[in-house]
């Protein structure tokens, strides 16, 4: 039994490796999207002070919440906090947008925003594993790993699943991006920053060349075609991640889009740029996670106003630039871009100038890939705490980007510790309202 | 990787004593997101891969792409991967090189490579793959890397 077992581990290896030389392997339905680029943000930035403007917290500054505090991480207050920011209305959707993402704001009219995203984990480890595995404990496949298992990916020289180091790992680390109970090609493979963006990639072998020929012989006449794909596939990658990470032949005028020029941003904007080289390449999933600021990541549970506007400064230019950027390469009709964190923050105050964790609701928008552009999906109460009309889960959006992708959350599965798991779990719709 | 240190004759079989801590290659110091522990030596004193320490945010990066569990949570059983990443490993890491390295010093021919690494003979086909390399410069050197990616080395029937 457990040979069996192993065998067919090794051969789903094989199998996946043999698709990567299948254009988009067979979904279950026609795919609007063929990529993923997920922008994470990490810390769980404010609804409230970004895409869900509250009035009623203005006006009644101060007061305490009229229903019973949620328990929170800290309980520390229920005052409602008005936004340090201002809105402003943009596009011909009107979209409100507040004063810390001027350049997102100006992408307005291709966005997707959901307002009413909800989940019941409130705090860092939990949120990220289940936005990213769907389940809120370590060990289970990200989204990306059941997305290329199902899919697997066109990029023959790189892996499928990317995930670009910009200075700063969510909670639960690698967990976020791990393959779980899935076969190892599905991992995340992490790229770094720096001169050594994977690990073992740089050969000073002079004599590289001629031991390949041995290997190939080798391997061949000890009949492991699977392990000779992956030398052959690592003699590959040696040249095409330079290739990627070489960002000369790229205009200036480009590197502007992407706010490269401008210190604040360098950082996130280049990742970004790469991210749009991966899509052209191939790749089936991107993941980018908040860059390092002067701020404990978007999670302001005091010096609210500051530190999201850190946060914001450093990635609001790279984001508009690669959607723009996407847009007018004619790539984002078949990319999915999605932007969010792991949850959102009280509309109350904590301290004198902070937000509380809040998974009760929260926003998150969507780019790209088949989603309805300058729609507004789902509310919050009046003041931005529970979501209450449309509600979506972590799940519905999980089966919704399958879905885009051409497939059917509820037949991805893998056999698992005695039953049929996926992404979804037991749970999940797809949200139709957002879908052109 | 006991194999690898075996077959070097670098391999320190004693049983007990302190763990050894994982090597930290000089571009991890750079990447501020891991807290990096202290490095131990490249070729970890020859000690036995039991015997490095574990620490779960930081593992070893050779073992870790040839399936070393994760420490956070129980494996009720280790997958068995084949990656493009292993592949690399093999061809590329300081720690495969550094042991080829050393033991090409001592290294006296194609025979006594497969005999110490695989333990047999070299076919004749083998013979013709590896001897070539072998006068090279550096050859003892290159014979033993290219040995340590062999099928019957690394891989179990």
């Amino acid at each position: 039994m457990d040979k069996v077992i192993r065998r067919r581990d090794f051969l789903s290896a094989f199998g996946a490796m043999a698709f990567a030389g299948v254009a988009n392997g067979k979904g279950h339905h026609n795919a609007r999207a063929k990529s993923v680029i997920y922008l994470f943000m990490e810390g769980g930035p404010s609804q409230v002070d970004t895409f869900d403007p509250k009035p009623i917290l203005k006006q009644r500054a101060g007061e305490p919440l009229p229903f019973k505090n949620p328990a929170t991480v800290f309980n520390s207050s229920n005052k409602l906090m008005p936004s340090p920011f201002e809105f402003a209305r943009y596009g011909e959707s009107g979209s409100s947008v507040s004063s810390i993402f001027p350049h997102v704001a100006s992408c307005v009219d291709d966005l997707t925003f959901i307002h009413s995203m909800h989940h019941n984990n409130s705090n860092h480890s939990e949120g990220c594993l289940l936005s990213h595995t769907g389940a809120s404990v370590a060990g289970f496949p990200s989204m990306g790993s059941w997305i290329t298992y199902g899919l697997g990916s066109s990029s023959q020289n790189l892996p499928g699943y990317v995930v670009l180091d910009c200075g700063q790992t969510p909670s639960a680390g690698a967990h976020c991006y791990s393959n779980g109970f899935l076969p190892a090609p599905h991992a995340g493979t992490p790229f770094r920053t720096g001169d050594n963006p994977v690990e073992f990639l740089t050969s000073s072998d002079p004599l590289q060349g001629q031991k390949l020929e041995a290997i190939r012989s080798l391997y061949r006449d000890a009949k492991l075609p699977g392990v000779l794909s992956n030398y052959e596939k690592a003699a590959r990658m040696q040249t095409a991640v330079p290739e990627l990470m070489d960002l000369s032949e790229e205009t200036e005028q480009t590197k502007r889009l992407y706010g490269m020029e401008d210190p604040r941003c360098t950082l996130f904007g280049s990742r970004c740029l790469i991210a749009r080289r991966l899509v052209e390449r191939g790749v089936r999933f991107i993941e980018l996670f908040s860059p390092r600021v002067k701020a404990d990541r978007w999670d302001q549970h005091g010096g609210l106003k500051q530190g999201h506007t850190n946060n914001s400064v450093a990635v609001d230019q790279p984001i508009a630039g690669l959607i723009k950027d996407l847009k007018q390469r004619g790539l984002l009709d078949e990319t999915i871009v999605l932007w969010g964190g792991e949850f959102g923050r009280t509309p109350s105050s904590q301290g004198s100038n902070g937000r509380d964790h809040n998974p009760h609701g929260y926003t998150v928008f969507l780019a790209g890939g088949g989603f309805k552009p300058g729609v507004h999906h789902g509310a919050t109460d009046e003041f931005g705490y529970y979501a209450q009309q449309d509600k979506v889960h972590v799940h519905d959006l999980h089966a919704t980007i399958l879905h885009q992708l051409g497939i059917d959350h509820e037949r991805l599965t893998y056999r698992f510790g005695g039953r049929d798991y996926r992404l979804t779990d037991v749970h999940g719709n797809v949200v139709k309202a957002v879908l052109s | 990787r006991d194999g690898m240190l075996a077959a070097a004759g670098m391999l320190d079989v004693r049983i007990g004593g302190e763990s050894i801590p994982v090597f930290v290659p000089p571009y991890a110091t750079a990447n501020k997101t891991v807290h990096v522990p202290k490095s131990g030596p490249l070729d970890g004193n020859g000690r036995r891969s039991l015997y490095l320490k574990i620490r779960r945010n930081f593992y070893d990066p050779l073992l870790l792409v040839f399936d070393f569990p994760d420490r956070g949570k129980s494996v009720g059983k280790r997958l068995v991967t084949t990656t493009p990443a292993q592949a690399l490993a093999m061809l590329n890491s300081e720690f495969v090189h550094h042991v080829s390295k050393s033991w090409g010093k001592s290294l006296a021919n194609v025979d006594d490579a497969f005999l110490a690494a695989i333990g047999r003979m070299p076919s004749e086909k083998e013979r013709e793959q590896f001897e070539p390399l072998f006068v090279l410069e550096d050859g003892p050197y290159h014979v033993a890397h290219l040995i340590f990616n062999h099928p019957d080395f690394l891989w179990i029937k």
